[in-house]
């Protein structure tokens, strides 16, 4: 018992010096990018935060990141089989899901963006020159977890393709 | 094709994708010390790592203290063993952390904490 007591204080001070939503980011992106390779469609909806649960709308809104359609205006894109659902999860040879390796070894940025409390993440994957470069998928730290919060399209960033 | 090359393939793709998730969740992990150790004014933190701890007096802690943005890029496909982060200087600019992946202790190294831009 002393041994497991010792463990546990060692595990909490080695853990002490880390950011927790920092720390928990990659993981979160891992399970993001799977859920999409593998056209995961119900997980990756669980990925977003109830558009009612954001907190503080107006705070958020004024970060310097693009937040310009809602969890909810994604989703039903989605639903309507619109420009979301093609750029990400169709046949297409250029929607996400065909273009990222299964391998999980792409090229990923993470931005973060700090306000008080408030942090949130915009994760790009691919190159830069990649289709799937051109979409910002923006994630919110809240309750202690990430949740996706909506997702950019942004073609003029993705260079010559 | 046979049973064990179905599972020798699954557990390869199961490996680099640990692999990829594993660097860059220790990438993090030495940013997340580095600006800990920066912004408690940890000299023996970056002398320890062959960093000269005179980063923390030029403007680095500042910028580590009212940091609210920072951008983290990881490239496997081009370099799989470098990896930078880049955070605003308070008096503009960006301050750049290089690091590289050293193989033989299988751990990030911080090799250039640098000041760019204006």
């Amino acid at each position: 018992m002393p041994a497991v007591g010792f463990l546990c204080a060692l595990m909490f001070f080695s853990c002490a010096r880390y950011d927790a939503p920092l720390m928990s980011l990659a993981a979160f992106e891992t399970r993001l990018s799977r859920t999409i390779v593998t056209r995961d469609a119900r997980t990756f909806f669980s990925f977003f935060i109830p558009a009612k649960a954001v907190k503080d709308v107006a705070a958020l809104r004024a970060m310097p990141f693009r937040f310009a359609l809602d969890p909810g205006d994604v989703m039903g894109s989605f639903a309507d089989k619109g420009v979301f659902f093609r750029r990400i999860f169709s046949d297409f040879a250029s929607s996400m899901a065909s273009e990222l390796p299964a391998s999980g070894a792409y090229p990923v940025r993470y931005d973060i963006h700090r306000k008080a409390a408030r942090v949130v993440a915009c994760i790009r994957y691919g190159g830069e020159r990649s289709h799937a470069h051109a979409l910002e998928y923006v994630a919110l730290w809240q309750g202690g977890e990430w949740r996706l919060l909506t997702i950019n399209i942004d073609d003029a960033s993705a260079g010559q393709r | 094709m046979r049973p064990y090359a179905v599972i020798i393939i699954v557990l390869l793709a199961c490996g680099c994708t640990n692999e990829s998730l594993s660097r860059k969740r220790a990438m993090i992990a030495l940013y997340s010390e580095a600006i800990t150790a920066a912004a408690d004014g940890d000299s023996a933190w970056f002398a320890s790592r062959s960093i000269d701890p005179g980063i923390l007096t030029n403007g680095f802690r500042t910028a580590v203290r009212s940091n609210e943005f920072t951008s983290f890029a990881y490239d496997p496909e081009v370099d799989a063993d470098r990896g930078s982060v880049i955070m605003p200087a308070a008096a503009g600019g960006y301050w750049v952390l290089a690091m590289n992946f050293d193989e033989s202790v299988h751990r990030w190294r911080i090799i250039r904490i640098e000041k760019s831009g204006r």
